[in-house]
């Protein structure tokens, strides 16, 4: 099983977990931190602590963070770059998307590669997008 | 006018430009000018990766930009210019490069021998001569952390150091 650790600037995060805990129940390899008024090193101390113990609780770290380039991005990514073990990042993420890694952490931990193609394909069609131009 | 944007940021790519700025301005490529980054490379390819959607990331040296910034000027490509301290900037005046008269300033954070004058803006002695001897050599220095906000002129900051 891989663990999941989302991650924002301010609440978003929590609010997935949350929200995802109404649609799907209670997952426990999921955890998530935020980067608040606290500032940059305090959440890149907490970030670095939680991950450590993630990785050696589960056989890799999917993370996912809110936008590519932010502080939380930047930071996991070099986290992910320069610590030993297994790690994924996903930048960007929604309700969809977060259910959906959930999903495939617990039922299949390959590997990431093929957890991404299994991401891509499923939630690509999670965007709708509907316009109604009423007639004068 | 293919420098659209000079910005003073210490975490160099983050949500505000990426999120903001890289939306407000026409951006196909941020130069990022700073000695240590260009010469780390962990640094150097997290950057890399921050970059916008449609956007390309360069790091460069100070010595090296003068002759980027200059290329970049003449193409028909907009790009922005980051770099994490105003004494970067002085010192790529100092070497000839021309980037334009304005300068944007986001946020600078705390260290042990900084100054708080705006929100999330510190400075240190050296940061401020910088911004001064920016000043003086015409540029229009702007504190303004997202474009939502309205800028505050260097000489209104430098009141509060």
């Amino acid at each position: 099983m891989f663990g999941v650790l989302v991650t924002s600037h301010g609440p978003l995060c929590k609010a997935l977990v949350e929200t995802g805990e109404m649609i799907a129940g209670v997952m426990e390899n999921v955890e998530y931190i935020s980067l608040d008024e606290k500032g940059v090193d305090v959440y890149s101390c907490q970030l670095k602590e939680k991950l450590d113990k993630m990785a050696e609780k589960y056989e890799g770290v999917i993370i996912l963070c809110d936008l590519k380039g932010g502080t939380p991005f930047n930071e996991c990514l070099k986290i992910a770059l320069t610590e030993e073990y297994n790690s994924a990042i996903i930048a960007g993420v929604n309700l969809p998307v977060y259910l959906e890694t959930v999903h495939c952490s617990i039922h299949f931990s390959k590997d990431f590669e093929e957890l991404f193609e299994n991401l891509k394909e499923t939630t690509k069609e999670t965007i709708e997008f509907l316009s109604f131009k009423k007639e004068e | 006018m293919p420098i659209t944007f000079v910005r003073i940021d210490d975490r160099v790519i983050h949500g505000q430009v990426v999120a903001r700025w890289s939306r407000f301005r026409p951006c196909d490529g941020i130069l990022v000018v700073d000695d240590k980054i260009a010469h780390d490379p962990l640094q150097k390819k997290i950057f890399i990766n921050a970059a916008p959607a449609g956007v390309k990331v360069g790091v460069f040296t100070v010595k090296e930009s003068v002759e980027r910034i200059k290329k970049a000027a003449e193409s028909k490509r907009n790009y922005f210019i980051i770099v994490k301290s105003p004494v970067t900037l002085k010192n790529l005046l100092e070497q000839g490069a021309d980037f334009g008269p304005d300068i944007n300033v986001g946020p600078l954070s705390a260290r042990s021998d900084t100054k708080t004058v705006a929100k999330n803006v510190s400075i240190t002695e050296e940061e401020k001569k910088a911004f001064d001897y920016l000043f003086e050599n015409g540029k229009n220095i702007q504190f303004q952390l997202i474009p939502d906000e309205q800028p505050i002129s260097w000489s209104k900051i430098k009141a509060n150091y």
